[in-house]
Protein backbone atom coordinates (compact mmCIF):
# COMPACT_ATOMS: atom_id res chain seq x y z
CA UNK A 1 0.00 0.00 0.00
CA UNK A 2 3.11 1.85 1.05
CA UNK A 3 4.90 1.48 -2.04
CA UNK A 4 1.37 2.37 -4.34
CA UNK A 5 1.24 5.79 -2.22
CA UNK A 6 4.62 6.34 -3.15
CA UNK A 7 4.49 5.34 -7.15
CA UNK A 8 0.85 7.65 -7.54
CA UNK A 9 2.96 10.64 -5.47
CA UNK A 10 5.83 10.31 -8.38
CA UNK A 11 3.20 9.89 -10.81
CA UNK A 12 2.03 12.90 -10.34
CA UNK A 13 4.89 15.28 -9.56
CA UNK A 14 6.41 13.61 -13.26
CA UNK A 15 3.07 14.91 -14.37
CA UNK A 16 3.08 18.31 -12.75
CA UNK A 17 6.70 19.02 -13.95
CA UNK A 18 5.94 17.39 -17.43
CA UNK A 19 3.06 19.78 -18.31
CA UNK A 20 5.15 23.06 -16.74
CA UNK A 21 8.12 21.62 -18.81
CA UNK A 22 5.83 21.35 -21.94
CA UNK A 23 3.76 24.84 -21.10
CA UNK A 24 7.20 26.68 -21.01
CA UNK A 25 7.82 26.49 -24.62
CA UNK A 26 4.98 27.88 -25.45
CA UNK A 27 5.19 30.71 -23.18
CA UNK A 28 8.02 31.80 -24.27
CA UNK A 29 6.83 31.36 -27.89
CA UNK A 30 3.79 33.76 -26.64
CA UNK A 31 6.38 36.21 -25.30
CA UNK A 32 8.22 36.91 -28.67
CA UNK A 33 4.77 36.76 -30.33
CA UNK A 34 4.08 39.69 -28.55
CA UNK A 35 7.12 41.33 -28.26
CA UNK A 36 7.49 41.10 -32.33
CA UNK A 37 3.57 42.01 -33.06
CA UNK A 38 4.13 45.09 -31.07
CA UNK A 39 7.46 46.01 -32.95
CA UNK A 40 5.69 45.34 -36.25
CA UNK A 41 2.56 47.08 -35.47
CA UNK A 42 4.77 50.37 -34.33
CA UNK A 43 6.49 50.10 -37.83
CA UNK A 44 3.04 49.56 -39.82
CA UNK A 45 1.89 52.26 -37.82
CA UNK A 46 4.36 54.82 -38.61
CA UNK A 47 4.58 54.09 -42.27
CA UNK A 48 1.23 54.49 -42.44
CA UNK A 49 1.48 58.04 -40.73
CA UNK A 50 4.30 58.82 -43.53
CA UNK A 51 1.95 57.82 -46.09
CA UNK A 52 -0.73 59.69 -44.16
CA UNK A 53 2.05 62.66 -44.55
CA UNK A 54 2.83 62.88 -48.17
CA UNK A 55 -0.86 62.49 -49.23
CA UNK A 56 -1.71 65.75 -47.27
CA UNK A 57 -1.61 69.35 -49.27
CA UNK A 58 0.73 71.56 -48.40
CA UNK A 59 -1.12 74.54 -50.16
CA UNK A 60 -3.09 74.49 -53.38
CA UNK A 61 -0.13 73.37 -55.55
CA UNK A 62 2.10 71.69 -53.61
CA UNK A 63 1.57 68.25 -51.84
CA UNK A 64 3.73 67.04 -48.73
CA UNK A 65 5.33 65.00 -50.95
CA UNK A 66 6.63 67.42 -53.18
CA UNK A 67 7.77 69.42 -50.23
CA UNK A 68 10.09 67.06 -48.79
CA UNK A 69 11.18 65.71 -51.93
CA UNK A 70 12.15 68.33 -54.11
CA UNK A 71 13.52 69.93 -50.42
CA UNK A 72 17.43 70.39 -51.76
CA UNK A 73 15.91 71.92 -55.17
CA UNK A 74 13.36 74.20 -53.68
CA UNK A 75 14.53 75.01 -50.61
CA UNK A 76 13.16 73.74 -47.23
CA UNK A 77 12.27 76.70 -44.58
CA UNK A 78 10.96 76.81 -40.95
CA UNK A 79 7.41 77.51 -42.43
CA UNK A 80 7.71 74.49 -44.57
CA UNK A 81 8.62 72.29 -41.11
CA UNK A 82 6.64 74.00 -38.98
CA UNK A 83 3.35 72.65 -41.31
CA UNK A 84 4.81 69.11 -41.63
CA UNK A 85 5.29 69.22 -37.76
CA UNK A 86 2.02 70.09 -37.30
CA UNK A 87 0.56 67.52 -39.52
CA UNK A 88 2.63 64.67 -37.49
CA UNK A 89 1.69 66.15 -34.46
CA UNK A 90 -2.08 65.41 -35.29
CA UNK A 91 -0.69 61.52 -36.92
CA UNK A 92 1.21 60.33 -34.47
CA UNK A 93 0.36 61.74 -30.81
CA UNK A 94 4.35 61.17 -29.76
CA UNK A 95 6.16 64.05 -27.72
CA UNK A 96 8.95 63.92 -29.99
CA UNK A 97 9.77 62.86 -33.74
CA UNK A 98 11.96 62.58 -36.02
CA UNK A 99 11.87 62.59 -39.91
CA UNK A 100 15.33 61.32 -41.11
CA UNK A 101 17.28 59.88 -44.56
CA UNK A 102 19.72 57.62 -44.59
CA UNK A 103 22.52 60.04 -43.81
CA UNK A 104 20.69 62.68 -42.08
CA UNK A 105 17.87 64.52 -40.19
CA UNK A 106 15.06 66.19 -42.48
CA UNK A 107 13.46 67.84 -38.88
CA UNK A 108 12.84 66.64 -36.16
CA UNK A 109 10.12 67.86 -32.87
CA UNK A 110 10.85 67.89 -28.97
CA UNK A 111 13.60 67.95 -26.85
CA UNK A 112 13.67 64.22 -25.88
CA UNK A 113 15.50 62.31 -28.42
CA UNK A 114 12.89 60.12 -30.63
CA UNK A 115 14.28 56.51 -31.38
CA UNK A 116 11.91 54.32 -30.64
CA UNK A 117 9.31 53.11 -33.03
CA UNK A 118 10.34 53.74 -36.81
CA UNK A 119 9.23 53.20 -40.45
CA UNK A 120 9.94 53.95 -43.64
CA UNK A 121 8.51 54.83 -47.30
CA UNK A 122 10.37 55.39 -50.63
CA UNK A 123 9.91 58.99 -52.21
CA UNK A 124 11.23 59.70 -55.91
CA UNK A 125 13.56 62.92 -56.16
CA UNK A 126 13.79 64.84 -58.81
CA UNK A 127 16.27 63.79 -61.15
CA UNK A 128 19.85 64.43 -60.11
CA UNK A 129 22.42 61.58 -58.30
CA UNK A 130 20.08 59.61 -56.15
CA UNK A 131 16.23 59.32 -57.69
CA UNK A 132 14.95 56.92 -55.21
CA UNK A 133 15.12 57.86 -51.09
CA UNK A 134 14.51 56.09 -48.62
CA UNK A 135 12.61 58.12 -45.47
CA UNK A 136 11.99 57.15 -41.95
CA UNK A 137 9.81 58.09 -39.18
CA UNK A 138 10.95 57.59 -35.53
CA UNK A 139 9.06 58.61 -32.60
CA UNK A 140 8.70 57.73 -29.00
CA UNK B 1 2.92 -5.50 -7.45
CA UNK B 2 0.15 -5.63 -10.24
CA UNK B 3 -1.59 -2.96 -8.97
CA UNK B 4 1.85 -0.78 -9.13
CA UNK B 5 1.97 -2.12 -13.24
CA UNK B 6 -1.55 -0.58 -14.00
CA UNK B 7 -1.00 2.69 -12.05
CA UNK B 8 2.07 3.09 -14.21
CA UNK B 9 0.43 2.24 -17.22
CA UNK B 10 -2.36 4.89 -16.25
CA UNK B 11 0.29 7.77 -15.68
CA UNK B 12 1.81 7.04 -19.21
CA UNK B 13 -1.75 7.07 -21.00
CA UNK B 14 -2.13 9.98 -18.95
CA UNK B 15 1.05 11.58 -19.78
CA UNK B 16 0.75 10.77 -23.63
CA UNK B 17 -2.91 11.98 -23.48
CA UNK B 18 -1.58 15.66 -21.95
CA UNK B 19 1.29 15.87 -23.88
CA UNK B 20 -0.45 15.23 -26.86
CA UNK B 21 -2.66 18.30 -26.17
CA UNK B 22 0.40 20.03 -25.78
CA UNK B 23 1.67 19.55 -29.09
CA UNK B 24 -1.09 20.19 -30.52
CA UNK B 25 -1.05 23.70 -28.76
CA UNK B 26 1.87 24.31 -30.02
CA UNK B 27 1.90 23.40 -33.62
CA UNK B 28 -0.88 25.73 -33.43
CA UNK B 29 0.48 28.30 -32.05
CA UNK B 30 3.40 28.31 -34.52
CA UNK B 31 1.32 27.98 -37.67
CA UNK B 32 -0.53 31.58 -36.11
CA UNK B 33 2.88 33.04 -35.37
CA UNK B 34 3.65 32.30 -39.36
CA UNK B 35 0.56 33.17 -40.35
CA UNK B 36 0.88 36.85 -38.52
CA UNK B 37 4.53 37.57 -39.96
CA UNK B 38 3.22 36.40 -42.92
CA UNK B 39 0.15 39.04 -42.40
CA UNK B 40 2.47 41.97 -41.20
CA UNK B 41 4.67 41.38 -44.48
CA UNK B 42 1.78 41.57 -46.06
CA UNK B 43 0.99 45.09 -44.61
CA UNK B 44 4.67 46.41 -44.93
CA UNK B 45 4.28 45.29 -48.87
CA UNK B 46 1.10 46.86 -49.27
CA UNK B 47 2.11 50.27 -47.43
CA UNK B 48 5.64 50.35 -49.43
CA UNK B 49 3.40 49.88 -52.51
CA UNK B 50 1.05 52.59 -52.03
CA UNK B 51 4.24 55.31 -51.74
CA UNK B 52 5.45 54.45 -54.78
CA UNK B 53 2.17 54.72 -56.50
CA UNK B 54 1.63 58.15 -54.92
CA UNK B 55 4.97 58.90 -56.38
CA UNK B 56 4.36 57.57 -59.80
CA UNK B 57 3.15 61.35 -61.09
CA UNK B 58 5.81 63.42 -59.07
CA UNK B 59 8.48 60.93 -61.05
CA UNK B 60 7.32 60.91 -64.41
CA UNK B 61 6.98 64.72 -64.10
CA UNK B 62 10.62 64.53 -63.36
CA UNK B 63 11.25 62.61 -65.94
CA UNK B 64 9.51 65.45 -68.32
CA UNK B 65 11.93 68.51 -66.78
CA UNK B 66 15.05 65.99 -66.75
CA UNK B 67 14.25 65.58 -70.51
CA UNK B 68 13.69 69.37 -71.17
CA UNK B 69 17.21 69.84 -69.72
CA UNK B 70 18.64 67.36 -71.55
CA UNK B 71 17.01 68.52 -75.23
CA UNK B 72 18.39 72.44 -74.03
CA UNK B 73 14.69 73.42 -73.94
CA UNK B 74 13.67 75.88 -71.47
CA UNK B 75 10.27 75.50 -71.57
CA UNK B 76 7.87 72.87 -73.58
CA UNK B 77 7.17 75.54 -76.37
CA UNK B 78 10.72 75.22 -77.63
CA UNK B 79 9.74 72.00 -78.33
CA UNK B 80 9.92 70.85 -82.03
CA UNK B 81 10.57 67.07 -82.24
CA UNK B 82 7.75 65.86 -79.73
CA UNK B 83 8.85 62.23 -80.81
CA UNK B 84 12.31 62.66 -79.90
CA UNK B 85 10.86 64.46 -76.46
CA UNK B 86 8.52 61.76 -75.82
CA UNK B 87 11.51 59.05 -76.30
CA UNK B 88 14.22 61.52 -73.93
CA UNK B 89 10.72 61.24 -71.29
CA UNK B 90 10.57 57.79 -71.85
CA UNK B 91 14.61 56.90 -71.21
CA UNK B 92 14.20 59.01 -68.01
CA UNK B 93 11.38 57.19 -66.51
CA UNK B 94 13.36 53.90 -67.18
CA UNK B 95 15.82 55.28 -65.23
CA UNK B 96 13.54 55.98 -62.33
CA UNK B 97 11.83 52.19 -62.71
CA UNK B 98 15.38 50.98 -62.36
CA UNK B 99 16.39 52.54 -59.51
CA UNK B 100 13.11 52.22 -58.22
CA UNK B 101 13.59 48.46 -58.50
CA UNK B 102 17.56 48.08 -57.64
CA UNK B 103 16.19 49.51 -53.91
CA UNK B 104 12.50 48.21 -53.67
CA UNK B 105 12.26 45.22 -55.56
CA UNK B 106 9.19 46.78 -56.34
CA UNK B 107 8.77 46.11 -60.28
CA UNK B 108 6.82 48.99 -62.90
CA UNK B 109 6.12 47.01 -65.86
CA UNK B 110 6.70 48.24 -69.46
CA UNK B 111 4.50 50.31 -71.02
CA UNK B 112 3.51 53.28 -73.41
CA UNK B 113 4.34 56.95 -72.73
CA UNK B 114 2.11 58.99 -74.62
CA UNK B 115 2.06 63.04 -75.18
CA UNK B 116 -0.33 65.44 -76.01
CA UNK B 117 -0.53 68.95 -75.83
CA UNK B 118 -2.55 72.34 -76.54
CA UNK B 119 -0.93 75.75 -76.37
CA UNK B 120 1.11 75.08 -72.74
CA UNK B 121 -0.72 72.25 -71.19
CA UNK B 122 0.80 69.19 -71.72
CA UNK B 123 -0.52 65.64 -70.86
CA UNK B 124 1.62 63.19 -70.61
CA UNK B 125 0.04 59.03 -69.84
CA UNK B 126 1.92 56.35 -68.51
CA UNK B 127 -0.20 53.10 -69.32
CA UNK B 128 0.44 49.22 -69.60
CA UNK B 129 -1.38 46.13 -69.17
CA UNK B 130 0.22 44.75 -66.46
CA UNK B 131 0.72 45.74 -62.86
CA UNK B 132 3.18 47.58 -60.53
CA UNK B 133 4.47 44.44 -58.36
CA UNK B 134 6.25 43.09 -55.57
CA UNK B 135 6.99 39.62 -54.73
CA UNK B 136 8.07 38.28 -51.94
CA UNK B 137 9.12 34.48 -51.67
CA UNK B 138 10.94 33.01 -48.67
CA UNK B 139 10.88 28.98 -47.68
CA UNK B 140 7.64 29.95 -44.74
CA UNK B 141 5.76 32.24 -47.23
CA UNK B 142 5.40 33.73 -50.68
CA UNK B 143 3.39 36.40 -51.69
CA UNK B 144 2.91 39.26 -54.48
CA UNK B 145 1.10 42.54 -53.93
CA UNK B 146 0.34 43.86 -57.45
CA UNK B 147 -1.08 47.96 -57.96
CA UNK B 148 -2.31 49.24 -60.95
CA UNK B 149 1.06 51.53 -62.82
CA UNK B 150 -1.57 53.66 -65.04
CA UNK B 151 -1.09 57.38 -64.82
CA UNK B 152 -1.74 60.50 -66.62
CA UNK B 153 -0.20 63.88 -65.61
CA UNK B 154 -1.19 67.36 -66.77
CA UNK B 155 1.58 70.51 -66.87
CA UNK B 156 0.84 73.61 -67.60
CA UNK B 157 3.82 76.35 -68.05
CA UNK B 158 6.17 72.90 -67.00
CA UNK B 159 4.41 72.83 -63.68
CA UNK B 160 2.67 69.64 -62.71
CA UNK B 161 -0.58 70.64 -62.25
CA UNK B 162 -2.98 67.74 -61.96
CA UNK B 163 -2.97 63.85 -62.37
CA UNK B 164 -5.43 60.77 -62.28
Amino acid sequence: MKGQAEIAIMGMIFTVVAIIAMRFPLIILQYHLAVNLNLEYEYNNAQLTLLSLVSTKYNETYSMYRVISERNLNGFDESMKEKIIFNMDLLTHAKCFRLVDETSTILEKGDCSAAKHSGEIYLFKPYGQELVEKIYLVYE
Amino acid sequence: MKGQVEIALLAVVALMVVGGLYLNLLIGSQVSVKQIVKETDVIEAVNKMEAVKKGLPYSLHYSYLEALKRGGYSSFSDVSDQENFKAEISSVFNEYKNELEEKTEIIIPGGELSLTSTGSEVTISFTSTSFLTYESSSKELSFSVFENPNVTIKIVDDKLVDWF
